[in-house]
Parts: C-alpha cells; sequence; structure tokens
C-alpha cells in the first residue's frame, strides 16, 4: 500500500513548474557540491533563506533537490581535481581521481551518478517504507555506541587510505582528533588549548580544514610540480555499462544499506558512510589490491554509500525529529519554519506526508542522475585547462568557500595553515581522508565518552556491554589488528572446531570431493594470499 | 604491519615530533580542571589524555622502526641544502605559498574583485600560462564572476 501512496504523490508533483523547480534546486546543489568549500549545509541555509516566503510544498522540494544534488556534487571536483568538494566525497577522491589520471574520467563520472542515483533508490526505500523501524534502531545509539562508532570510523579510514602502513592512517587520524579538542568543550565548556586566543575558542572549522588539507595541498602540489605537463587523453563512455552495474550488484545493494544504517544515527552522517562502504567492498572484492589505484568497485561502494546517506539521515528527521547529519538538521529547521513538524507524532497527524516527502527525494534523485549525465562532457573540459590558468580560480573559490561558512577571515588563516601541515604530510605518506575524518568526528568521540563515563559514573565498563558496543569494539579491534600474525593465529586456531565442522558437514553432503584438501580456502589464506600479492606489486 | 615505510629519516623526524607533542598533551591533560567528585573521569582531560596515550604509542612505533633502519642518520650538508634551496620546487613552492599569504592578507582590504584579478594574473604570469592580454581578461573576468555569482547572486558576503 506504501508503494501506491508513494506514486501518487510521485504523479502529483509532476506538474512543470515542480519540475523546473526539482531540476533547478539540483543543479544548484551540483554547482554547490563542487565547489570546494561550500557544502550541502550551506546550499540548504542559503535556500532555505530565498525560500522562505514561498509555498512550503515548493519550499521543502527545492531543499531536498540541493541536499541530493550537492552529496552527489561533491564527487565531480574529487574524481576531476583530486579536491571533494564536500567531506562526503572524500572517499570518492581514493578511486576517483587515479581513474580520471588514467584517462577513465567519463567513466568515472558515469559511474559516480548511477551509483550515487542508486544509493539514493536504497535510501528512498529506507524513507519510504521504514521509516517507524529505523527511528527505534536509532534510539538504540546512545554514548557508549556511538562514541565507539566514531572510533571505528576513524580506525577503518586509517586502515583504508594507509594500506601499505596502516600506522600512518592511524597517526593521521588520532592527531585529526587531537587537533579537534581545540576549543571551548561542550559539557563543561572549558576552553582547552586556545591559549587565550579568542578565535580558537569555536575550534577548527571542518570546511577550513577540509579545504585546506585537500584544496591548499593540491594547489601547492601541482603549481611546484616541476614535470611537464600531460593532458591525458580522455576515454570511455559516459553512460556506464549495463554489465558494470549489474556485476557490481552486491557491492551497490551491501553500499546502500550500510550507507542506510550510518545515515539513521543521529550526528553520524555522511562522512563515515561512504568509508564503511568502501572498506565493506575492499575486503570483500577479488582485487583488493586496485583499491585507492582506480578501482571501480571503489567507486561505486563511496558514491553509493555516501548518497545512502542522504535518505537514511532524513529518516530520523520524518520519524524523530532528530537529524542524521548536519545537512538534515538544517532542513529539520527549515520543516519547522514551513510549520511542519516532524516527529513520531507526524504518521497520526499527516499521514500523508512520509509518501510525499518521499516522493519529492525520488523526483530529485532523477533530477540528479539525468543533471549529472548531461554535465559530464562540459565537465571533462576542465582536465583541459592549464593547472596554472585553473589552479588560482580555485584557490580563489576556496578563499571565498572557507569564508562563507561564518563570514571569519581567520577561517581562511586556518585553511592556509592546515594546508601547510598538510603538504609534508603528503609528501611524507600520511593521507588526508583520516586527518580530516578525525577533525569531524572528534568532538563526538570527545562528547560521547565523557557523557558516558558521567552516566555510568565513572565506570568505564559500561562502554563494553551493550550488543551494539560490543560488535563495534570487535570491530575496531579486527579492524586495527586483524592482519597482525599474532591476531591471525589466534583467530585460526579460534576457528579451526568451526572449519572441521564445515568440512564434515561437507562431506556428509557429497559437496566435496574425496581426495580431501578440496574445502574452499579459508579468507585467513585468501588475505595472505592478496598481502602477497600487494607487496610484491608494490616492490614492481 | 609494514616494516619498512621506505622514509627512514621522514620517519624518525615525524615520530620525535609526535613523541614530544603527545607528552606535552598528557602533561596539559592531566593538569586541566577538574569538576565533581568524578575527577579524571568527568575532566576535560579525558578524551586529549586517552588520545594522546594512543598517539604516544603510534609514535614510539614510528621510531622503533625507523631507529633499526638508521633513520637518524641525516645525511645533512651545506652542499644539499643549498641544491635543495635552489631547486625549481623549492621556488615556486615559495613563489605560491608567498602569493596565497599576500592575498589572504589583502582581503579585506583592497575590494575583493581587485585582489583577485590581481592575484590571478600573477600566477598565471609567473607560470607563463597565455599571453598577457588573455591573462588580464581571465583574471578580471573570473574574479567578477565569482563576486557577482556569490555576493549579488547568493548573498555571500565576502571579505
Amino acid at each position: 500500500m506504501g508503494f501506491v501512496y508513494l506514486m501518487r504523490e510521485t504523479v502529483a508533483l509532476l506538474t512543470p513548474m515542480d519540475l523546473f523547480y526539482c531540476f533547478v534546486a539540483v543543479q544548484l546543489g551540483i554547482v554547490f557540491g563542487m565547489l570546494p568549500g561550500l557544502t550541502a549545509t550551506v546550499g540548504i541555509a542559503i535556500l532555505t533563506a530565498l525560500t522562505f516566503q514561498w509555498d512550503p510544498g515548493n519550499a521543502i522540494l527545492v531543499l531536498i533537490g540541493v541536499y541530493v544534488g550537492a552529496i552527489y556534487g561533491g564527487s565531480r571536483s574529487a574524481i576531476l581535481l583530486n579536491i571533494p568538494g564536500t567531506p562526503a566525497s572524500a572517499a570518492t577522491c581514493l578511486d576517483g581521481y587515479p581513474l580520471s589520471r588514467s584517462g577513465h574520467a567519463a567513466e568515472a563520472l558515469g559511474l559516480a551518478t548511477t551509483a550515487s542515483f542508486l544509493g539514493s533508490m536504497a535510501g528512498l526505500v529506507a524513507l519510504s517504507f521504514l521509516t517507524p523501524v529505523l527511528g527505534g534502531f536509532a534510539l538504540e545509539f546512545k554514548s557508549y555506541e556511538v562514541f565507539w562508532l566514531a572510533v571505528f570510523g576513524v580506525a577503518i579510514c586509517g586502515n583504508l587510505t594507509a594500506a601499505g602502513d596502516p600506522v600512518k592512517g592511524w597517526v593521521a587520524g588520532l592527531l585529526g582528533i587531537m587537533l579537534s579538542f581545540v576549543g571551548m568543550e561542550t559539557i563543561q565548556g572549558f576552553r582547552r588549548f586556545t591559549f587565550g586566543v579568542s578565535e580558537l575558542m569555536a575550534g577548527f572549522g571542518i570546511i577550513p580544514v577540509l579545504v585546506g588539507t585537500y584544496g591548499i595541498v593540491e594547489i601547492l602540489s601541482s603549481l611546484s610540480d616541476t614535470s611537464p605537463e600531460q593532458r591525458v587523453p580522455q576515454i570511455g563512455r559516459t553512460l556506464p555499462q549495463l554489465r558494470d552495474v549489474a556485476a557490481n550488484w552486491v557491492n551497490i545493494v551491501r553500499s546502500g544499506v550500510i550507507g542506510v544504517f550510518t545515515g539513521v544515527i543521529p550526528g553520524v552522517g555522511e562522512n563515515i558512510g561512504s568509508f564503511v562502504a568502501y572498506d565493506f567492498a575492499k575486503r570483500a572484492s577479488k582485487h583488493p589490491e586496485k583499491f585507492g589505484k582506480g578501482s571501480i568497485e571503489g567507486l561505486i561502494a563511496s558514491e553509493t554509500g555516501n548518497n545512502a546517506v542522504v535518505g537514511g539521515a532524513l529518516v530520523p528527521v520524518l520519524a524523530l525529529a532528530i537529524p542524521g547529519s548536519p545537512p538534515a538538521a538544517v532542513l529539520l529547521a527549515a520543516l519547522f519554519l514551513h510549520n511542519i513538524r516532524p516527529g513520531p507524532m507526524l504518521v497520526i497527524e499527516n499521514p500523508m506526508y512520509m509518501y510525499r516527502f518521499s516522493a519529492m527525494f525520488l523526483l530529485a534523485s532523477f533530477a540528479m542522475f539525468i543533471l549529472g549525465i548531461l554535465i559530464v562532457k562540459p565537465l571533462l573540459k576542465l582536465l583541459m585547462i592549464r593547472k596554472s590558468i585553473m589552479m588560482p580560480i580555485i584557490l580563489v573559490l576556496c578563499m571565498v568557500g572557507t569564508y562563507a561558512i561564518a563570514g571569519r577571515p581567520f577561517d581562511i588563516l586556518v585553511m592556509i595553515v592546515f594546508g601547510l601541515l598538510g603538504y609534508p604530510m603528503r609528501k611524507l605518506g600520511y593521507p588526508e581522508a583520516p586527518f580530516v575524518l578525525g577533525i569531524i568526528l572528534g568532538p563526538m568521540v570527545d562528547e560521547n565518552l565523557r557523557r558516558g563515563m558521567l552516566l555510568s559514573y565513572g565506570n568505564p565498563a559500561a562502554f563494553f556491554v551493550s550488543p551494539i558496543s560490543i560488535a563495534l569494539v570487535i570491530m575496531t579491534f579486527f579492524t586495527l589488528f586483524g592482519r597482525t600474525r599474532a591476531v591471525r593465529s589466534v583467530f585460526s586456531i579460534a576457528m579451526r572446531p568451526l572449519r572441521s565442522t564445515m568440512r564434515s558437514v561437507g562431506r556428509t553432503f557429497g559437496l566435496l570431493r574425496r581426495n580431501g584438501n578440496s574445502m574452499p580456502p579459508s579468507t585467513d589464506d585468501e588475505d595472505d594470499r592478496r598481502e602477497r600479492r600487494t607487496r610484491e606489486e608494490s616492490r614492481r | 604491519m609494514n616494516e619498512n615505510s621506505g622514509m627512514p629519516r621522514g620517519d624518525f623526524v615525524v615520530s620525535v615530533i609526535l613523541v614530544v607533542f603527545s607528552v606535552w598533551v598528557i602533561h596539559m591533560s592531566l593538569t586541566m580542571r577538574r569538576f565533581g567528585e568524578l575527577g579524571l573521569a568527568a575532566s576535560p582531560g579525558l578524551s586529549p589524555l586517552v588520545f594522546a596515550a594512543l598517539l604516544l604509542i603510534c609514535g614510539l612505533i614510528l621510531l622503533r622502526r625507523s631507529l633499526a633502519q638508521r633513520g637518524y642518520r641525516m645525511g645533512l650538508s651545506s652542499r644539499k641544502s643549498a641544491a635543495f634551496l635552489r631547486a625549481m620546487e623549492t621556488r615556486h613552492f615559495v613563489v605560491v605559498l608567498a602569493s596565497i599569504v599576500i592575498y589572504y592578507l589583502f582581503l579585506g582590504v583592497v575590494h575583493f574583485v581587485i585582489i583577485s584579478a590581481v592575484y590571478v594574473f600573477f600566477i598565471i604570469w609567473y607560470f607563463k600560462g597565455v599571453a598577457w592580454w588573455k591573462n588580464l581578461l581571465i583574471s578580471v573576468l573570473s574574479g567578477t564572476i565569482i563576486w557577482f555569482s556569490f555576493d549579488q547572486v547568493f548573498l555571500i558576503p565576502l571579505p
């Protein structure tokens, strides 16, 4: 029945005026997402002010369009310039930019568009049909669980982005977390590491840090590079081949589900979603060695993940009036401004609104797909511009984007300083992504650690009690130490009885050949082989 | 874990900085004000203490690894330093960085369009991007379009 309601609301939205608003909003969102520094949050905030006097239906359609477009738009600059337009696209840089450098920019942009669209569809399913159920799931995450989730996010990111040397990834992540502690903390209002500088009381903003560590570093690196500029001829088609998408259907479904669940958890947002989806895709892939070097699977996972988060993040907005991400928080405020009261009573007071909202999201996702595919060819021309012309213009945009967030010149200084910090980090092999993710998740880690300690009267055991916490602790442990020899041998010994049971079950059902040793290789063995292969390749 | 990062000297310098930095943060965290009867458990210094300790462990791992690879042998000489300073890459880096800092210092003092156009013009001129009149056109147009779109259309205040 829900599907019928959704279709009815979608058909009702198919008027020329609504379609026009939707396409313009999505295009605006894509532009906001592409520009370094300008995020979905800024886009929605600006459009909230501009559409304040509008009819609520059109205004909310425009805001959803900007949200969907901006999260998707971040992948454009990530793929073409290695500068993520929004924090959500940081994981897209890992494989999108290498694909672009190898002459497959059109293919990468087309695949990212398709993956984003499919991710949005996963979000739509959650938003339309699972809102009451997932709303309850979101409430299961208290201080202890959110703390572990944030730690897990940084651990995954550190491992992924510095696969050859995870210690460097962890150092970058920990350094990011440490720097996020600068400023006035939220529980007791105590000033930490501010040294009397009043501007530091607000801490380091996410956008100045993101633009500095990616944008400024890219500008400094490419302009100081003396090797002759090479224009890579772009090959490949814009519309992805069906077999590429079909071959990744498990990856898409998995990333979509991960994105939705990450989005549903209040405050976590799209920044972790794409990294978790990427990590799971890498673990499940037959070619993990290609990840970070232009893997289609990696690109699909990160783009599906971050767009599925959008739908997921809107679930608690509707079900509980709690935002799942910063842009969702602004959207929630806009809903209140337009006299729409989301929350547990919405289903009783205005039962059809959930479907109307989902229909707007569906329309915005289609607009994103159509516009995304149409603008690939013009965007490719960016790669033809000389870097000595493009980079200074990008710097001006970085300055504007950073300043626009809070109107503080200090943020521009922060951006430059983080650029200076990021440059040697990149040269020395310390990845930027966990560093930025550490700064994003640091306040969440700090607040939830201390709140949890206060709630448990100083007993740290409370962090290891709930099933979700235990699962997250185990996942974090295996992420950090799963590849060390000691853990692997202990795990292998622990798994031996299970393996022999499986073998005997297999024999019973005649699944195995009689000559033995025909059991499918264990994941440990596979991991060993993969690691050896990767090491050999990197040595070559 | 990778025992051979290929950058022992860099790892040595970074690990020393990390160890000193994390020890300093641990000291600062322990001396931070404590509220209520829970002491350190509810203190604002708890999170910095925990994560500085983890950073210290990572720093020590890096230090041990770099020492094993003799990363402490810096191999610095006046000839190498002079060659580094004279290198085109270093020169480009310094010019780009200095231009960014000067651009930042003049933002808000000189009108956005003028300072942005001057900055873009200078960088294109320095890297010999295009002919001067094309350069002038690109600089003025880019500054004006950005100012118009943000300041006039989106109503975002510019510095």
